[in-house]
């Protein structure tokens, strides 16, 4: 993934609407800083934290970790390169994060901070661009809901091994276990029976 | 029929919905009556191109996904609400799930090119677009947040509770891949909500 990538991608999904939302969306990629590395174990996203500020990664995993009422780890999401990371609780209820987001392994990204993101709120035909970041949003948890729905946690666990390799490397056994929305009892009991052939 | 639908669209507009009254109005004067469904009928199947916003009458509706010829129950659709194919509507590709009819009802919609024309002639930017794509996000992340963690029984109180309609409407079989749970755990949580 490379940084131009990022405005390729906007670009193809407001194609029909192009040339006219094309200045806008240049001055949006261009308003994102220069990619930053940032190591393994990184806090993008603190618990509490208030902050709206727009990532896009280049390369790495970043996960989103928290806590259930009864202190059990949950992993409600993971980001990939191309997808965009953002402060979903703050996003969705205006209330501060109750989920930290952490870089799993170094991590290439993009930022823009809050304050550019918000005047570019205020801009005339950005509601459309951004809308196009929504569904990226939005096909991301679907995509992690329809597998949690449809794959027991060995069809899923398997699914990972094949096709977000990365993750399996990244994430602890209890991460995982939590990913999958099982026990670390069970996942281990899982990795006995039906560990994929290495 | 337009008042109910416009008592639909006014909350997904927040704040802005008192500027944008005679937008919304005008948007719910555009939802025609496309068809009655029966029980069994589809109102989409997988695959299809429907980018309409659509407004389920008085009967109930399920959504579901298909994973190696089985059928997953997504969600419920109520009376009298607003409902979408997110692939088609939200996402601009095919219908990737069913809209099964499980109690007849009459289907209103409009035309996702219709929604554009009327959102732009009376400056409603994408309000509608995102507010409904923020509600389906979160509407995920909690699924997504109770499959993972609630055992069982609270899976199933939790469900009832946000839908009662359900258990008349589904299976026990359709309920249980609802829940992401064996058949027997389903009668397992049944019989402790009842006896509590």
């Amino acid at each position: 993934m490379r940084e131009g990538d990022l405005c390729t991608l906007l670009r193809h999904k407001l194609e029909d609407r192009l040339p006219e939302l094309s200045p806008l969306i240049d001055e949006f990629c261009a308003a994102f800083s220069s990619p930053q590395v940032l190591p393994k174990k990184t806090v993008l996203i603190r618990l509490d934290d208030a902050s709206t500020h727009l990532h896009f990664i280049l390369d790495g995993t970043v996960l989103e970790l928290g806590e259930d009422d009864r202190g059990q780890l949950t992993v409600n999401q993971d980001y990939a390169p191309g997808e965009f990371v953002f402060n979903f609780h703050r996003h969705l209820t205006r209330l501060p994060s109750k989920t930290v987001y952490q870089c799993v392994t170094p991590t290439r990204l993009l930022t823009m901070d809050q304050d550019v993101l918000e005047s570019f709120q205020k801009k005339d035909g950005f509601d459309e661009v951004f809308f196009v970041i929504q569904q990226h949003l939005l096909t991301q948890v679907r995509a992690h809901f329809q597998h949690l729905l449809q794959l027991s946690p060995v069809q899923h666990y398997i699914w990972i091994f094949h096709h977000k390799p990365w993750l399996v490397e990244a994430l602890t056994r209890n991460q995982m276990a939590a990913f999958l929305g099982i026990s670390r009892a069970t996942f281990f009991r899982l990795l006995a029976k039906h560990a994929p052939n290495e | 029929m337009i008042g109910q639908i416009t008592h639909q669209l006014v909350p997904l507009f927040g704040s802005q919905a008192p500027a944008l009254k005679s937008g919304i109005s005008a948007l719910a004067a555009q939802f025609e009556l496309i068809t009655h469904v029966s029980a069994g009928e589809h109102v989409w199947v997988s695959g299809e191109e429907k980018p309409i916003l659509y407004f389920n009458g008085d009967g109930i509706l399920a959504e579901f996904s298909s994973h190696q010829r089985s059928m997953f129950c997504q969600r419920i659709i109520p009376p009298n609400t607003l409902f979408w194919s997110e692939s088609s509507f939200l996402l601009w590709q095919k219908t990737d799930t069913y809209m099964r009819c499980k109690k007849a009802s009459k289907i209103y919609g409009v035309s996702g090119h219709k929604v554009r024309e009327i959102t732009a002639q009376y400056g409603m930017g994408y309000i509608l677009a995102n507010t409904l794509t923020k509600m389906d996000i979160a509407s995920y992340r909690n699924r997504s947040k109770d499959l993972c963690l609630l055992l069982p029984v609270e899976r199933l109180r939790k469900t009832i509770q946000s839908s009662p309609q359900i258990l008349s409407s589904i299976s026990r079989d359709e309920l249980a891949k609802y829940l992401r749970i064996s058949r027997s755990s389903l009668f397992r949580a049944m019989n402790s909500l009842h006896d509590a």
